[in-house]
Formats: C-alpha cells, sequence, structure tokens
C-alpha cells in the first residue's frame, strides 16, 4: 500500500513538472535624449552680427527649435558679400541687413562675410579659407588693388591732353610772332 | 524364546568375524559430490543519470553469492548490445561499458568461488547529447562458467 | 554590451528509477537475462537578448545587440522562438504625447518581430533606426521606451 502511495505521489509530480516549460519574457529599455539648447557658432568678417540688439560673440546658446532673427552690421565702407547658415548660403535670403533662422534643431554654424563697398563681390570665394587670408584683405591698399582701364589717376600719360599742349604752344608761338610784326609795322611808318 | 534369541545372536555374531582389514594394507574408496551453485543478480533496469560535464552515466552493481564453482573455474558476465540508445524521435545517442576492475577479455565482472557475497560495479557512460527526449535500449547479460 | 540570458529547463527529473523493481537472478549453470538502458533527457536552452541601450541624439542606427541561441538540447523538430513586442515610440518622460518614431531592424533593414532558431549560435543582430525628420521634430527632454523579447519553444517550421 505504501508503495502505491509512492507511485501516485511520484506520477502527480511528474506531470507538474512537465507542464511548467512554459513561456518565458524578459525587457529591454531603448532611452534617448533631446537636448533643450543648441549652440550657434559664429564666424564674422568685416562687421558684426546682433541677435535681439546684442552683438554676438563667437558662440550663443539657444533654445532647441527657437527661431532667431540676426542683424547683420558691415563695416564702415562694406557691404554684405555671403552669408552661410548650417552649411547653406542664404545670401539671398537676407532682407534689410536682416537674416531670420529656421527652428533651431541642432548645433549650428554661421558664417557671415562682408566685403568692401567698391570691390566687386568675388564669387570664387565665398568666404575666407583660413585666418592668414582674412588678414590680408583686411589689410589691403588702394596701391595695391586692381587698376580699372577707365579711370585716371595722377600721373597716367593721356594722349588727348599731349595733343592739347602742342596746340596751345604753337598758338602762344603764332601770336608772339604776331604781335611782333604788329609792332614793327607801327614803327616804320 | 529366549533361548532362540540368544541363538541368532551368536550366530550372527559368528559370522561377522571373517571380515576383518588385512594387516597387508587394502584400499578404501571415500567419495562424496558437491553441487556447483551460484545466484548473480543482476539490475532489471539501468537509467542513466545527467552529469555536471553534460554527460549521462550510471554505475551498475552486479552481485554473485554462495558461489561454489570447480577448481580453476570462475563465472564471466559479459554484456551483447549495440550500444546505442535511441530516443522516440529517432535521435541516436552512443553510450560504452567501463568493466569492473580486474577483469580480462570481453568481460564486464568476473567471480570466483567464494560463499560470501562479491559484488563488481560496472559503468555505462553516454556522451552529450544533442537532443533532448527520452532516450532507451536493451542490453543482455551473459552469465557462465568457465 | 551587456547581454541577458534566459535559461529553460524542465523541472521533471524522472524518478522512475526510485520505484522499487525485483533484480534479475541468474542462477547455475548460467544463462543471459536482457536489462532496459535509458535516460530522459530534458529540453534546455539558453537564449540572450539586447540589454538596455541609449540611443545618441541624431543618430540614425544605433547597435542594438542580437538575439542568439547561446546553447540548445531540444527535441527533433522543435525550435526556440522569439518574439518581439515594440510599441514604435520612444515617449517623452514629461509629455507622453511627445514621441520620437523608431524602428528595430536586421541588419539588412528588415524589421524585426520574431525568429526561430534550432541550432546554438544561431543569432540574429538588431539595431535601432530613428530617421532625421524625426529628431528634428523631436522636442526636448528624455525619452524611452520598454521592448519586450517573448521566447517559447514551439514545434520547428
Amino acid at each position: 500500500m505504501p508503495m502505491k502511495k509512492t507511485a501516485v505521489l511520484l506520477l502527480t509530480v511528474l506531470m507538474m513538472c512537465i507542464t511548467s516549460l512554459g513561456v518565458y519574457a524578459e525587457s529591454a529599455t531603448i532611452a534617448a535624449q533631446v537636448p533643450g539648447t543648441h549652440t550657434v557658432t559664429f564666424v564674422i568678417e568685416g562687421g558684426k552680427v546682433e541677435a535681439n540688439g546684442t552683438p554676438v560673440d563667437h558662440t550663443i546658446e539657444l533654445d532647441r527649435q527657437r527661431v532667431q532673427t540676426y542683424r547683420l552690421i558691415p563695416d564702415d565702407g562694406y557691404i554684405l558679400d555671403q552669408l552661410i547658415y548650417d552649411g547653406e548660403d542664404v545670401t539671398e535670403q537676407v532682407t534689410n541687413n536682416c537674416f531670420t533662422a529656421p527652428p533651431l534643431i541642432r548645433d549650428t554654424e554661421f558664417t557671415v562675410i562682408f566685403r568692401p563697398s567698391r570691390l566687386p563681390q568675388d564669387s570664387s570665394k565665398p568666404f575666407p579659407q583660413s585666418s592668414t587670408e582674412q588678414s590680408i584683405r583686411r589689410t589691403s591698399t588702394p596701391s595695391s588693388q586692381t587698376r580699372d582701364a577707365n579711370t585716371v589717376h595722377t600721373g597716367d600719360f593721356n594722349e588727348a591732353v599731349g595733343y592739347f599742349t602742342v596746340l596751345l604752344v604753337l598758338s602762344l608761338c603764332l601770336l608772339i610772332v604776331l604781335t611782333g610784326h604788329k609792332q614793327e609795322k607801327h614803327t616804320t611808318s | 524364546m529366549k533361548r532362540i534369541a540368544s541363538v541368532l545372536l551368536a550366530g550372527i555374531i559368528l559370522s561377522a568375524v571373517p571380515v576383518t582389514a588385512s594387516a597387508e594394507g587394502q584400499d578404501t574408496r571415500v567419495k562424496f559430490e558437491v553441487d556447483p551453485s551460484y545466484t548473480v543478480i543482476i539490475p532489471p533496469e539501468i537509467i542513466l543519470d545527467p552529469q555536471s560535464d553534460g554527460t549521462y552515466a550510471k554505475d551498475a552493481a552486479i552481485t554473485a553469492s554462495d558461489v561454489r564453482l570447480k577448481y580453476g573455474q570462475g563465472i564471466t558476465v559479459a554484456l551483447e548490445s549495440d550500444y546505442t540508445l535511441t530516443s522516440d524521435e529517432g535521435a541516436e545517442l552512443a553510450y560504452s561499458v567501463i568493466p569492473a576492475n580486474n577483469v580480462s577479455g570481453d568481460a564486464v565482472a568476473q567471480f570466483k568461488t567464494d560463499t560470501a557475497d562479491q559484488t563488481a560495479v560496472i559503468k555505462f557512460q553516454a556522451g552529450v547529447p544533442e537532443f533532448s527526449g527520452n532516450y532507451k535500449d536493451t542490453v543482455t547479460f551473459v552469465i557462465s562458467v568457465s | 554590451m551587456n547581454k541577458k540570458y534566459i535559461a529553460a529547463a524542465s523541472a521533471a527529473a524522472v524518478m522512475v528509477s526510485m520505484i522499487s523493481v525485483p533484480a534479475f537472478a541468474v542462477d547455475y549453470p548460467g544463462g543471459s537475462q536482457d536489462t532496459r538502458i535509458s535516460t530522459a533527457i530534458e529540453p534546455t536552452y539558453t537564449v540572450t537578448i539586447p540589454a538596455d541601450t541609449t540611443v545618441a541624439f541624431n543618430a540614425l542606427s544605433t547597435d542594438f545587440g542580437a538575439v542568439t541561441l547561446e546553447s540548445a538540447q531540444i527535441d527533433p523538430g522543435k525550435a526556440v522562438k522569439v518574439e518581439l513586442d515594440a510599441s514604435g515610440s520612444l515617449k517623452n518622460a514629461a509629455d507622453a504625447d511627445k514621441t520620437i518614431a523608431y524602428t528595430i531592424n536586421t541588419a539588412d533593414n528588415t524589421a524585426f518581430t520574431s525568429a526561430s532558431y534550432q541550432t546554438a549560435g544561431d543569432t540574429t543582430a538588431l539595431k535601432i533606426d530613428i530617421t532625421q525628420e524625426a529628431w528634428d521634430a523631436a522636442f526636448a527632454g528624455s525619452y524611452s521606451d520598454t521592448v519586450t523579447f517573448t521566447v517559447s519553444y514551439v514545434d520547428a517550421e
């Protein structure tokens, strides 16, 4: 009788254990952080930039998604040459020396180049490649500037002036001769 | 009646007298027979247990008792098997048998004449199975005297 | 990257041997006796799944580890199936209405929903993909989501 009870108990335990081979679940968490602010880094040549009436330094920190308007102020004798915002040429979007940037969604570079007003825009160089080059452009003098063939400068020789000078000398000589001849006639009469 | 019995008794005694040993040496044959016997107990079922290295094995004890054989004889236990466990689904698992100590030839166990119980332990050893399942095989223990 | 392990084994131990069975006796002059050799090998397997992962801001594709059948001793004709339950949206901790859409893909850019494995070493590498548009539209804050891997023992397909 005890043997029979043992067998029944073992069989029951066996059945319970087989049904426990079931399903298992385990979780994993995915996380991400979106920053609340982004940095705008400025490269300014030949002027200054203002944001909210305040000149900007090398960098400013703005809230994410912020729409910011910048005022572009060239130095005296300079005008806007090119504006690169977040890698894109947005010069055409500047209106009344102001540029409104799209919502700020990542760290961005703001590069603005002003050029002397009497120099044409040099489209081959959208913006200075190095600080050395910037120094060269800033210190350029009229003597080293490219001469325009149609502009006359002191010391230049003009053919028309030469012809006029010869004519003037001849006229003076003729006048002297005529004046001397008239005096001779008056003396002999 | 009493007289007749006495006469008969005397006659019996006198008739036994001529049967006496010779003083010269006569062989006497003494014999007895002892039948050989033994009992060998083998396990009816051997269930392999999982080992720490992932293999499966089990020790099986074979016991011989009341072994009484002719001089020079012994009991030899051998196995007949394909040494392959097969699962219900057809997966196969090979196994081997490690004989008991001090065994020669193809035997897995050997016993000698001894009235005390003798036990030989053999080991059934299987490898690491690739598939799970209920595996089984039948092995035949062959006991003989040699 | 840390891995998470799921090990499964039936707790059943075949205890038939504990049931007393009379031994076989062989007497002189000898003979033979059949003995049954048996063993019950329960299915076992270990699966590793990806651990908690942080996606860097603006990252379009992030390594998300792999689902791997590390070890397996299963019945012939059976397989270990791993299913993924993911909402596809990272939720802002401060405002659950603000979300960032993501997908969990395999190396060949196929969306991962489930896979079955039969051999130890079988693995599926995973990655978390978020589009640039999703990042650009995201509001500032902390985002997260919990995905669940469900492992089951099934018939092989």
